[in-house]
């Protein structure tokens, strides 16, 4: 019996509905497939271009014991990728990385900043000894056109901190776009060490920062920091295939057959590094976050989170003029990072070009942990679990509310915190604002020996637990402590502090 | 239009075919497997997709093959149907296996020898099913038709 029309459309309906469910499964994938194709910057040669050292900014004036200093946050266009158009970045003078600032131990710094961007702005002093109302908290906006000063007192020893953006919700857009700098400080203890650089010589040929910072680049050489949907969500963390050093693209250094100083700053949203030398040489860890290491740890290799700092010897004279050591980035996965590793494996290239005198040293012993975190003296513990809940990154399951304070340490009170991993997989580097404090003890793998000495960040992996210990000193107020991947910050894992009396 | 006007494969085309009279206990366990195995296959589209576009899209087209068969068995159970029912299955089945034991040809995972899992396993045992009870009655159509010339 042939079919009727009412059997074809009986058949035509149900073969439909049975249908319907693996087409819309399809369609709801494809858009996803087509966002997690791997994409690729333009093709930016490995180690092509010298590497560029940010000034080091002058001040405007001196005032008494401080030196005030004028910096403009405004957009420019800086050439980054050779061949390609200028780059819009957001920058401290309109630099990817802004102006070095250098200050003395015992000499007040005042930086007047001036927003000239058209959106709101905070300027956090990171690892910064500092008044409350001179720390950046996220929500102390400077609006388009307006200026803040912010007081940075004499108190720190030396240490390699860095200035950034910590506006609320957006730090992750502002830092990306480019600003972050780097902020040195030098003591009398550090010049009589006589390490590389010579002494009070930061901005030395043989003191050299480096800011790593991943990107990503249009072909027409833009970098623009990605929209948050819900079909490419940004919690994760935002990711680019090249990596920066000082705003230079896989660049190369011409070095002599002597010791350097190297100030690494991972400035990266989310990219953790694990730093190791092409030819199996230590890396001779000397100073970490928040100053001098206690001795020099020598590593082959060296994982720095997002925020993290280290100075690193590099003795060159190991090598023959003509020989090429790369640096290399050997971390295999960083939980959310989208690209191959294989575009982020070389960082910078060091070429050996000449012979060169070197009288300086790394002694054996440099300057010892700060005698005043006292784990022993300990008076109050605290718990901290960092987690994903219900689609957002807490901390102790309650994502970032400005008018709620989650802990009250009293000034010159020793604590020790104890941070969880809640799991997930995903990793989670620490940073708590005003202090240092040093690492006592690591869940699932040790402390790092290059992690003993004073530290404003601690890495946290995958259901890791840490335990710090830290003295609350100097000032009272309004802090915060967040997960410096500074997506995570954005979307909430951050709560406040308030130090009190 | 006069049927004798027309090409004579239309014509045959035309003519009632023979009809497989399934037990409805036949029927309700090949359509429930293969709407069962259409599930599972429809569950990991995503998955497959984001491994390799070829094979999300095979996973797609799969799904409604499947899908739309258990329909037709519904409404018109003919030989050709349950053949080709047949011929997806034990297809399907064989496929699965080859991928478990040798690793499929082609793709980025060219040569893997893919885990056994739970989901793959119960969707080929569902796919096996189905074949199990379809074989017999065609098997018996075949022969009686034999028998008859």
């Amino acid at each position: 019996v042939s079919p009727t029309r009412r059997d074809a459309l009986k058949f035509g309906l149900l073969a439909g509905a049975a249908a319907a469910f693996p087409v819309e499964r399809a369609a709801a994938s494809l858009p996803q497939w087509f966002l997690e194709q791997p994409v690729q910057s333009p093709r930016i040669p490995f180690f092509a271009v010298p590497l560029r050292i940010p000034p080091v900014l002058r001040p405007t004036s001196t005032v008494g014991s401080a030196d005030v200093y004028d910096i403009t946050q405004r957009v420019a266009r800086v050439p980054i990728v050779p061949g390609l158009p200028p780059t819009t970045v957001w920058g401290f003078n309109g630099l990817l990385p802004g102006p070095t600032i250098v200050q003395r131990q015992g000499r007040d710094v005042r930086v007047r900043q001036h927003n000239a961007l058209s959106v709101p702005l905070s300027t956090h002093l990171h690892g910064g000894d500092v008044p409350a109302t001179s720390d950046g908290h996220p929500l102390d906006l400077v609006q388009p056109g307006r200026t803040k000063e912010y007081f940075y007192p004499g108190l720190h020893p030396a240490a390699s901190l860095w200035y950034h953006d910590h506006a609320v919700h957006d730090t992750g857009r502002n830092v990306y776009m480019g600003l972050a700098a780097n902020y040195l400080i030098t003591d009398a203890a550090e010049r009589a060490l006589h390490l590389p650089g010579g002494p009070f010589d930061v901005s030395s040929r043989f003191d050299i920062p480096l800011t790593l910072q991943d990107r990503f680049f249009l072909p027409d050489g833009s970098i623009v920091y990605p929209r948050h949907d819900a079909l490419r969500p940004l919690e994760q963390g935002v990711f680019g295939d090249v990596i920066l050093v000082n705003g230079t693209p896989r660049p190369f250094l011409r070095v002599a057959r002597r010791k350097y100083r190297f100030r690494i700053l991972n400035g990266s949203n989310a990219r953790v590094y694990r730093l190791r030398l092409s030819t199996g040489e230590p890396l001779v860890v000397i100073q970490s976050d928040g100053g001098l290491m206690p001795h020099p740890v020598p590593t082959g290799d060296l994982v720095i989170a997002e925020s993290e700092r280290y100075n690193v010897v590099i003795d060159f004279s190991r090598y023959k003029v003509g020989t090429s050591v790369i640096l290399q980035n050997v971390m295999e996965e960083v939980p959310g990072d989208p690209f191959d590793p294989a575009f982020t494996r070389s960082v910078m290239r060091f070429d050996v070009v000449a012979d060169a005198a070197d009288r300086s040293v790394v002694p054996r012993d440099l300057v010892p942990v700060p005698s005043d975190i006292r784990p022993d003296k300990a008076v109050v513990r605290r718990t901290f679990e960092f987690a994903r809940n219900g689609g957002e990154w807490t901390i102790n399951h309650k994502p970032y509310d400005p008018d709620r304070i989650d802990a009250f340490p009293k000034l010159g009170t020793n604590e020790i915190w104890t941070f969880i991993n809640g799991g997930g997989g995903w990793w989670h580097p620490i940073h708590v604002h005003l202090i240092e404090f040093l690492v006592l003890s690591r869940t699932r793998r040790a402390v790092q020996p290059y992690e003993r000495g004073p530290k404003d960040t601690v890495l946290l992996k995958s259901k890791e637990t840490v335990s710090v210990a830290m003295q609350w000193d100097h000032f009272t107020g309004l802090y915060v402590m967040h997960c410096h991947n500074v997506e995570h910050e954005d979307f909430d894992m951050m709560l406040n502090i308030k130090v009190v009396r | 239009m006069a049927v004798s006007a027309l090409p004579s494969a239309t014509r045959s085309d035309l003519r009632p075919r023979p009809s497989v009279l399934l037990p409805m206990t036949v029927r309700v366990t090949a359509v429930c497997s293969l709407f069962g195995a259409e599930a599972i296959h429809t569950a990991v589209i995503s998955e497959h997709i984001n491994e390799w576009l070829p094979i999300g899209l095979f996973f797609v087209g799969l799904s409604v093959t499947e899908g739309v068969l258990a329909v037709a068995l519904i409404t018109k159970p003919s030989r050709g149907v349950i053949r080709l029912v047949l011929g997806v299955s034990l297809g399907t089945v064989a496929l699965w296996l080859y991928t478990r034991t040798a690793g499929l040809p082609i793709g980025p995972m060219a040569g893997h020898v893919e885990e056994v899992g739970r989901l793959d396993l119960v969707c080929s045992l569902l796919e096996l099913l189905t074949a199990i009870v379809l074989l017999p009655p065609v098997l018996r159509t075949t022969s009686n038709r034999s028998l008859a010339r």
